[in-house]
């Protein structure tokens, strides 16, 4: 049978760990995935996710359900994407070392694909990493979660704690820029058929 | 200048955008649709703005990609055993709750299987230990016997006997007042094992959690250094493929320079072969034409 994260916080709050350990099973790699594309570094990544389901964990008990659970973690872990940027005081850069790239690329490679196919992927990915890491931070957060995590401007608006019209504009102004650079760099269409 | 004072659309940005995610009711999406017919730049802007999509979309770094379950599962239980630790201070810790049963069950399920057998023997030869300690400084010397057989005689070693012996010094005639010492030690040490065997289910408690806090904190450590030797092995490998990747590449460059050349030297051959062929075949035009 499977619970709704509702019902698994229920269960959670009421001492069951293992509810909490589904929890964390079920939402670890979309947490992982936004911090990484909002900061950018793997390990780093990696703590911020740790520590969202950490205090996440702690807060349980304070957890009413007036958020969906999904949103209350995103909360969560957005507020320590943005810890972690102004404490780095840098604008995040994901630039993976050049040995690894190769080895990513294999481990990363289905079968089938052909390795032209492979290289045009990941200098596809690069391309968009870099483009990304220009964006000021509220415009590439609300990209990331628009285009990664599906949420609507309204799921947005709420969860960064602005206007809906605030968040369409941060879209609009981060994809015109994605555009503008995309272009300047000769990434019109994707996969590298260029 | 923005867009938006470009175009007469109100709110024409936003409009964009929303229309782009297939945010709008029937009746917005229904006038961007007509204005998109009329206004050429919009048109433009949105297919430039859905190609981006699409190149965001091909954005799935090797870190995300890789980031397997089974890794999200230990640090599942790192995490809850870590909140666990912290939340529930020992004290607080009711032996019969869930947490309770959590916070011993899940660490020790992390060792590794050889680890506990050694920790299981060395809780057997303690508790062995504790069970009979006898402490003796005779003219052989001060012995420290521990054993199961407590109505066997000193220094008769009898067989189920385990006896550790520390010879200090050889006691003469002058040992007597280390006698009393010792013995008094001994008993001493007999009443804190006694007390501390038949204390209250919430004492040994108490104590049993003490060292499972340590035991964390050595796990912690434990799994940092794996990681960190993970992680040197991957940075190794890492770098052996690379070398490996730049000599194929260096490897294929000098090849396709070779084949550019072997291409060039073919084709200024042909060249000369061409031009042989038609001064030859001007000469043999012109003796036709001079025999005629």
């Amino acid at each position: 049978m499977t619970w709704t994260d509702e019902e698994l916080v229920a269960r959670s709050i009421r001492g069951d760990n293992e509810s909490f350990n589904e929890l964390i099973l079920r939402w670890e790699r979309p947490i992982y995935a936004l911090a990484y594309r909002t900061i950018g570094r793997e390990e780093d990544a990696r703590d911020v996710c740790q520590e969202t389901f950490l205090r996440a964990f702690r807060a349980l008990p304070g957890f009413r359900g007036q958020a969906k659970f999904s949103s209350w973690l995103y909360r969560i872990a957005l507020n320590l994407c943005r810890d972690w940027v102004r404490r780095e005081r840098r604008t995040p850069v994901v630039q993976p070392p050049e040995d690894v790239d190769l080895m990513d690329l294999a481990a990363a490679a289905e079968p089938s694909e052909a390795i032209e196919d492979l290289v045009a992927r990941k200098d596809m990915t690069r391309v968009v990493e870099r483009a990304m890491a220009l964006l000021p931070e509220d415009q590439r957060t609300a990209i990331v979660l628009k285009e990664y995590h599906g949420l609507t401007f309204q799921e947005i608006a709420d969860l960064v704690g602005c206007p809906l019209s605030t968040v369409k504009t941060r879209l609009y102004q981060g994809l015109t820029v994605l555009r503008r650079e995309l272009a300047r760099t000769g990434s019109t269409t994707p996969f590298g058929h260029r | 200048m923005t867009a938006d004072t470009l175009c007469g659309y109100p709110n024409r940005d936003e409009a964009l955008v929303s229309y782009l995610y297939d945010e709008l009711d029937v009746t917005e999406r229904s006038a961007f649709d007509t204005h998109l017919v009329l206004c050429a730049r919009c048109r433009v802007e949105l297919g430039d703005l859905s190609g981006v999509r699409t190149q965001l979309g091909a954005w799935q770094p090797d870190a995300v990609v890789s980031h397997q379950p089974s890794a999200i599962s230990h640090q599942a239980s790192a995490i809850s055993h870590q909140s666990s630790v912290i939340l529930h201070e020992p004290s607080a810790l009711p032996e019969s709750s869930s947490d309770a049963v959590f916070l011993r069950g899940s660490w020790w399920r992390e060792v590794p299987r050889w680890a506990q057998v050694a920790a299981a023997l060395l809780c057997l030869g303690v508790g062995a230990g504790v069970a009979n300690l006898n402490v003796r400084y005779d003219h052989d010397g001060l012995s420290i016997r521990t054993g199961w057989l407590r109505s066997s005689e000193p220094g008769a070693p009898t067989a189920g006997t385990q006896s550790a012996r520390i010879i200090v010094a050889p006691a003469g005639a002058d040992a007597t007042p280390w006698r009393a010492d010792l013995a008094a030690l001994e008993r001493t040490l007999r009443t804190e094992f006694q007390s501390a065997t038949t204390a209250s289910p919430g004492v040994t408690l108490a104590r049993s959690t003490q060292p499972s806090l340590s035991d964390a904190e050595l796990l912690k450590r434990v799994r940092a250094l794996v990681d960190e030797s993970e992680r040197r092995q991957k940075r190794e490998l890492a770098l052996r493929v690379g070398e490996m990747a730049r000599d194929v590449h260096s490897q294929r460059q000098a090849d396709l320079r070779k084949i550019d050349q072997s291409l060039e030297y073919v084709l200024s051959n042909t060249g000369l072969a061409v031009a042989k062929q038609q001064q030859t075949l001007n000469y043999l035009v012109s003796r036709t034409s001079s025999q005629k």
